[in-house]
């Protein structure tokens, strides 16, 4: 499976988003190449599409099905490809930042079957993303384009407005627009504590080579994906993450010894910023830093984007790893 | 000579190259570092031309990486392999000088702008072991994968292929069993290198010349249309070319090199000079033949060498990125195990598996009536070829999508549905299956190339790679189109050593010079052989950069002065 995704701000208030968003029609408009859409109804919908890669321009007809409409926040859809074998399924998360800015995440997955799965995968990687981002980009365009301008401040600010101003930007930061209902706020400051403790579990049983506790935190589909261009780079789903923490301490006899940076929760999102101060099967020490970004669904984590440096790990590390045979953490 | 001088220019280089391939770009590299200003103009929005179409194949014998695998090979017999095979229309001093010249082009690319190449291990010549001079493998070199990243702005202006997988060295896809077991590839690589966008093939050979040319500052200019030489009355001294609809005059101080391909989309030059009726073709839509209408004006000479029209299908729905449609080469699937190319008679009428003998019987004439024997016809096939292999850009096992060919439960059924005559059909079916179970072709030999066993067949399948029976239904019948030879051709324009265009006098045109396929393949008369076009390319680019920047090449006199008795 191949999967990518793209988040910005919308400088619109969610409502003004969900507005456009809740037509498919918008969507098919805007899509990359999209040439014709045929609504079959509410929830189904046949696109011409003609997808460039690799040189050519393929027409291709795409059955979409938008299996939830759950506005304004949230639009889950999947679709398939009419004459070739590839599946794909995403999710539209839109969150307020303010009453007008919205955040929208993207999300895009494709999976190929049959006997050439592989390479129908294969050609879409780097095609996905620049999906995401056009389409995501177009979005946010377009609904600007449309969306009333914003009324012009007063010419003075008193003090104390400007603090009560500070003070709800403050509030909207962390919790999202007022206009949403104080019990939605308080849910969602909730669910975020909550996802963030799921995620320090995690880290911790990771650092102390623990796969069990480890494997309560992930969700049946969960993967990482290591970001940049080193020997550790790659996505690695649910049974290999376990398989290699559990081996973990094979690697790090002392454990990582983490220490958290910080914390930072929005929506579905945790990100973790921390450090690794190891010494290594080798007798050598292993400091590294990390930033890890991790999207959860039902308080489990589903996916983990890693950043760390990759040459230090190329070097202390992956030595180890080919010594014990392993896949790398 | 034209005297035609504009009252002012716009632009000025000391040499201006036309077009962006291979020939064009090796030729602004060469004279640039010779000393001389250049700049490129395409008249397309992307660089690379037919190079970067190709499979990146480039053809040297005697060259110095095959030398330091340990292959035995020289020049002279790689002069010997192609005059054995020009069938006396080739010239033996072009023949010579091509020769002589592409090894030592090839390390000057080496060495001046980082090409990195390496020897396409157990790919033969052509027509090994049938021919005296040919080898095993050695000849043929393929660039290492490409970062494109490195191009800059330039990454997404220069082409890629929509032909070949170019993602994949063939190294890659012979160690994964070839083209024909693509389905037990793994493709852990080709999707690393796509998301890299880490190019080989033809699209890789044109990057690292692209490279070459913005390393060293070299403008080029895209969407500029060549509308006609400018001359003084006695040398080339620049070009009139259009850009967004005006005029730009552009001044050449040293000279104009041409490099432009063929002239196969435009329908008028294949009936008349290539001999061919209503090709399609492969290549992008630029490749109208400006090349003789710009050189023609200066009195160039041109000239013809023998050759074939290809066959190629279209699969709808696909297009090339300038949104023709995107018509696909028939060569690598005709020769496959459980398929065969018939005539309306249903008869075979070459070797499947040997491209060569399949387009030279596509000419053949029937004199009683004045009409093609082999043309129309079908590539046929069964479903155990559906099954394993790809056809085009159709997947094995993929349902063959709707506008491709026909098919039927039984081969009566489909002779009916093509107009093919189903007897004939039916008796040469026969005949075939029979021949797949000796594992021996009597009628036109297939397998008996490893050319075409290698890169036409499924190294698998035994006794013979190219043979397997059709007796699994359905059957499918595709009709082939006669296609143009993929910027390859008959004709083209004279030119000397140094790459200067030739005039009807015989003398060579002040100031103009051609390289790659405008130049008529005089090096090679009737003889094709893969990767011999990019080499030709490279080569005429260098001898051409090195003459107009005022220091030509002295190796062809030197070789002469020693062969002499």
């Amino acid at each position: 499976m191949i999967e990518a995704q793209h988040a910005l701000v919308i400088e619109a208030g969610i409502d003004n988003v969900w507005h456009y968003v809740q037509d498919i029609n918008n969507w098919a408009s805007l899509f990359p190449g999209c040439r014709e859409c045929e609504i079959i109804d509410d929830h189904n919908s046949l696109w011409l599409i003609k997808v460039g890669a690799g040189g050519m321009v393929k027409t291709v007809k795409v059955l979409v099905r938008v299996d939830e409409w759950r506005g304004p926040g949230c639009v889950n859809f999947s679709f398939n490809l009419e004459s070739e074998p590839v599946v794909g399924s995403g999710s539209y998360i839109a969150t307020p930042r303010s009453d007008i800015e919205t955040e929208i995440g993207l999300q895009l997955r494709v999976e190929g079957s049959g006997q050439m799965a592989q390479m129908w995968e294969a050609m879409s990687k780097p095609l996905l993303p620049q999906m995401a981002r056009t389409f995501a980009g177009k979005l946010k365009d377009e609904i600007e384009r449309l969306a009333p301008a914003a009324p012009e401040p007063p010419a003075r600010t008193p003090v104390l407005a400007a603090l009560a101003g500070w003070l709800r930007n403050l509030w909207w930061a962390l919790l999202g627009s007022p206009t949403e209902k104080l019990s939605r706020a308080e849910g969602e400051l909730c669910k975020m504590e909550h996802n963030k403790a799921v995620v320090l579990k995690f880290i911790e049983a990771m650092s102390s080579s623990d796969a069990a506790v480890a494997a309560s935190c992930l969700a049946a589909d969960a993967f990482t994906v290591a970001k940049g261009y080193g020997k550790f780079a790659g996505i690695r789903q649910r049974e290999t993450m376990l398989a290699t923490i559990d081996s973990f301490n094979q690697l790090l006899p002392t454990g990582l010894r983490v220490e958290v940076k910080s914390v930072t929760a929005q929506g579905n999102t945790v990100v973790v910023e921390f450090e690794g101060n190891a010494t290594t099967s080798a007798g050598k020490p292993y400091h590294n830093q990390y930033c890890m970004v991790f999207m959860l669904a039902g308080g489990r984590i589903k996916q983990v984007n890693e950043y760390f440096c990759n040459v230090h790990a190329d070097e202390m590390l992956w030595p180890l790893v080919e010594q014990a045979g392993m896949n790398g953490p | 000579m034209i005297r035609n001088l504009p009252a002012h220019w716009d632009l000025e280089a000391d040499v201006i190259a036309i077009g962006s391939g291979g020939g064009g770009l090796s030729a602004a590299i060469t004279a640039q570092d010779h000393g001389a200003s250049a700049l490129v103009l395409e008249r397309s929005e992307q660089v690379g031309g037919v190079t970067a179409f190709s499979m990146g194949e480039v053809w040297i014998p005697g060259n110095h990486l095959a030398a330091a695998e340990g292959i035995d090979d020289s020049i002279e017999d790689g002069v010997r392999y192609i005059s054995n095979l020009d069938m006396g229309f080739g010239n033996k001093r072009a023949i010579i000088n091509q020769a002589i010249h592409a090894p030592v082009a090839l390390k000057y690319f080496e060495e001046s702008i980082g090409l990195r190449m390496c020897v396409v291990r157990q790919l033969p010549d052509y027509y090994y072991p049938h021919v005296e001079g040919s080898t095993a493998e050695g000849r043929c070199l393929e660039v290492l994968p490409f970062p494109a990243a490195t191009l800059g702005e330039w990454q997404h202006k220069t082409r890629v292929s929509p032909h070949v997988p170019y993602s994949l060295t063939h190294e890659d896809i012979f160690s994964m069993g070839g083209m024909a077991n693509m389905s037990s590839w793994d493709y852990t690589v080709m999707g690393e290198r796509l998301a890299n966008d880490e190019r080989c093939a033809g699209p890789g050979l044109a990057a690292y010349f692209v490279k070459g040319a913005i390393d060293r500052g070299i403008p080029l200019h895209t969407g500029v249309n060549v509308e006609e030489l400018i001359a003084d009355g006695a040398r080339i001294v620049g070009v009139r070319a259009t850009r967004d609809g005006s005029d730009l005059f552009i001044r050449a101080n040293r000279g104009v090199v041409i490099a432009v391909s063929s002239f196969e989309r435009n329908e008028h030059y294949n009936r008349t000079l290539g001999l061919q009726l209503d090709p399609v073709s492969m290549v992008m839509p630029a490749i109208t033949g400006a090349h003789l209408r710009l050189a023609g004006e200066a009195g160039a000479q041109i000239a013809r060498v023998p050759d074939v029209s290809m066959l190629g299908f279209h699969v709808p729905g696909e297009e090339q990125e300038e949104g023709v449609p995107l018509w696909r080469g028939a060569l690598p699937f005709m020769g496959l195990p459980h398929t065969i190319v018939v005539n309306r008679r249903g008869k075979r009428f070459a070797n499947e598996a040997f491209y060569r003998s399949v387009y030279f019987g596509l000419e053949e004439i029937d004199a009683m009536t004045q009409s093609y024997k082999n043309f129309p016809c079908w590539v046929i096939l069964d479903s155990q070829a559906r099954e394993k292999y790809p056809f085009g850009s159709v997947m094995p096992g993929q349902a063959m999508p709707e506008g491709v060919g026909v098919q039927a439960d039984t081969l009566e059924a489909l002779a009916g549905k093509t107009g093919i005559d189903a007897a004939g059909l039916a008796s040469t079916v026969a005949g075939f299956n029979s021949y797949c179970e000796a594992g021996t072709d009597p009628d036109f030999q297939r397998g008996t190339y490893p050319w075409g066993a290698l890169m036409c067949g499924d190294p698998a399948q035994q006794p013979n790679p190219n043979l397997g029976p059709l007796r699994k239904g359905p059957y499918y019948a595709i009709e082939l189109h006669r296609m143009a030879g993929g910027g390859i051709t008959s004709t083209g324009i004279v030119a000397d050593e140094h790459c200067r265009a030739v005039g009807w006098d015989g003398r060579p045109i002040e100031g103009l010079y051609v390289a790659g396929n405008s130049a008529v393949r005089l090096d090679n008369g009737a003889l094709m052989q893969s990767g011999i076009t990019n080499a030709r390319g490279m080569t005429h680019g260098y001898l051409a950069g090195r003459h107009v920047a005022g220091k030509p090449s002295e190796l062809l006199r030197e070789q002469l002065d020693r062969l002499k008795p």
